[in-house]
């Protein structure tokens, strides 16, 4: 759909210019092998000295790995809380060992929980809206299922705190004229009812507003739409900002990231009354981010009124690795780390307790598996092809 | 493996690599200078990695032709207001070729505010028209993983497409 940028006569590289190109590769290769030695030796010389273990991951290859192996998962690196009283965020960072742990079999008195999820049907292009828990590692029940197209399905679901509704997206039309629709569907069995066009939904902690993005004149606006009346804002980015995720806090306030101009995203938080989004008060970005850094909120429902952010790594050559950070809305203080080696992976829109999901690594050949994060153990969930999952 | 047999398997890639890492660029840039000095630079660094690429290098080398491209594009704000007061003058004078200008500046801004993984399949997917399995392939990951990326990518990037949300059927009711 956009052959029409593509330039009619691409140029023919001569043998010089292949041969100028094999050159400067081979002799970035042997740079690289001079700077591992070198890497080597220091992270030898820091274990004799017992303090290895306080390094974040540090891998050779700071480029995009398209084949990872078959077993990779994502393992949790680091985690802190550090409280702070400057209102300047800031994280400190410590290591308990080489790395995460797991799989483990979730048992009983790990807080198995009950959560929504999007599923692929095995073996068909349908997407399944369904209940499952950590406990007993199944699906408990499939609420509805409806067709996966080729352009997306399953994006998105969002599970209200009362646990009465799952609101989901189905995923329709062409990429040149989408037409997705939010649909909920009740948990005690009752038949799904189709609500507005639109995707990414998000309900708010007391089930009266939904949040989702919906086309406007300038880009994708967020829209709080108010589920008993009817009502609704639209939220509209100013030109050339583009939102890239949102959710509700705890009180109900609307946390968003939202990339200016092409610049990283940024944290914001905005009155759930407001009517236009430069009324946001700007919360991060985190002590070490710069232009090199993403930000997508994962969710903003923990039950401490912190908000989860993952932090994504970007830039020239891309490493992949992802942290969450836990960011306290009122300061802009990073209380907690955890660091994903190595992978990305993303973070589901869902927290419980100290759980965080993730589905992936998404990188890894093979399904999207579901894991949970208990601290620094995860659990992986074998509920099947994971698309979203909500808490 | 050693270096004879990088470069002998380098070199016979070198042509088809280099086309796909051009265009992607040049779709963003329209510049063939530049978009020559991307693909050059994309293709240096998949010699450098050469051995990792195994068969998804094609995949590999549009989405970082993408990234030097949107780094740049972070980074250099220059270069960015520039572009901004470009796009402001073409505006005033819509022409085809001034249409395609303004909507490679819209998918360099839009490309750049997508998280990471969305954007590589974004890219494969929609700049690149590949299907849904091949991107699978390319990326290595799920078809299930492809469309979950792919559909949240598609609400902010159909903007660059100049649909007018008026006649846009995902906007009525809503």
């Amino acid at each position: 759909m956009f052959r029409h940028l593509d330039d009619p006569t691409p140029p023919q590289p001569t043998d010089l210019v292949v041969d100028r190109i094999v050159a400067e590769g081979a002799r970035r290769v042997l740079r690289r092998r001079v700077m591992a030695g070198s890497t080597a030796a220091v992270l030898l010389a820091l274990g004799v000295a017992g303090i290895a273990g306080a390094l974040p991951g540090i891998q050779e290859d700071d480029n995009p790995v398209m084949n990872p192996g078959p077993d990779e998962v994502p393992r949790s690196s680091t985690t802190s809380s550090s409280s702070t009283t400057t209102t300047e965020p800031s994280t400190t960072t410590s290591t308990t060992g080489s790395g995460g742990t797991g799989p483990t079999t979730p048992g009983p008195d790990e807080g198995g929980d009950v959560f929504a999820a999007a599923i692929q049907k095995p073996n068909a292009d349908v997407v399944q809206i369904v209940l499952a828990n950590t406990t007993t590692n199944e699906v408990d029940r499939v609420l509805t299922e409806f067709p996966m197209i080729d352009r997306g399905g399953g994006c998105c679901v969002s599970f209200s705190d009362d646990r009465r509704y799952v609101y989901y997206v189905v995923e329709a039309g062409t990429f040149e004229e989408q037409t997705d629709m939010i649909w909920r569907v009740p948990t005690n069995g009752r038949d799904p009812e189709k609500l507005l066009a639109g995707t990414r939904p998000v309900v708010s902690p007391d089930g009266r507003t939904l949040l989702f993005l919906a086309s406007g004149a300038t880009g994708a606006d967020l829209v709080v739409h108010d589920l008993a009346g009817g009502d609704e804002r639209r939220l509209t980015p100013v030109a050339d900002d583009v939102i890239t995720s949102y959710g509700f806090t705890e009180s109900g306030e609307i946390a968003f990231s939202r990339a200016a101009g092409g610049e990283i995203s940024k944290l914001y938080q905005l009155n759930p009354g407001a009517t236009v989004l430069t009324d946001a008060r700007s919360i991060g970005p985190p002590a070490g981010s710069d232009n090199t850094t993403s930000w997508e909120i994962s969710d903003v429902r923990a039950r401490d009124n912190k908000l989860a952010v993952v932090q994504q790594t970007g830039g020239i050559g891309d490493q992949t690795e992802a942290s969450l950070l836990y960011v306290d809305p009122t300061t802009g203080a990073t209380v907690e780390t955890l660091r994903l080696l190595g992978r990305d992976a993303d973070v589901a829109n869902g927290i419980s307790g100290l759980q965080l999901s993730l589905i992936g690594p998404s990188d890894s050949p093979g399904p999207s598996t579901l894991y949970v994060v208990k601290g620094m153990e995860w659990i992986e969930v074998d509920i099947g092809t994971v698309l979203a999952v909500d808490w | 493996m050693d270096r004879t047999r990088r470069d002998a398997e380098f070199r016979e890639a070198f042509p088809l690599l280099h086309v796909r890492a051009y265009q992607a660029a040049f779709r963003l840039l329209g510049d063939q200078a530049a978009a020559e000095d991307v693909a050059q630079e994309t293709l240096t660094r998949a010699y450098v990695h050469w051995i990792r690429l195994d068969e998804r290098r094609e995949g590999w080398v549009v989405t970082t032709a993408v990234n030097i491209v949107l780094d740049g594009f972070r980074r250099d704000k220059r270069w960015r207001r520039f572009h901004s007061d470009t796009a402001a003058t073409l505006t005033t004078t819509v022409d085809a070729e001034d249409d395609e200008q303004t909507q490679r500046l819209d998918l360099q801004r839009l490309l750049a505010a997508l998280p990471r993984r969305q954007r590589q399949v974004a890219v494969l997917r929609y700049l690149e028209d590949r299907p849904v399995r091949e991107v699978a392939d390319l990326l290595g990951c799920s078809t299930g993983t492809v469309k979950r990326h792919a559909a949240r990518a598609a609400a902010t990037l159909r903007t660059a497409l100049g649909i007018d949300p008026a006649t846009d059927p995902a906007t009525e009711g809503a």
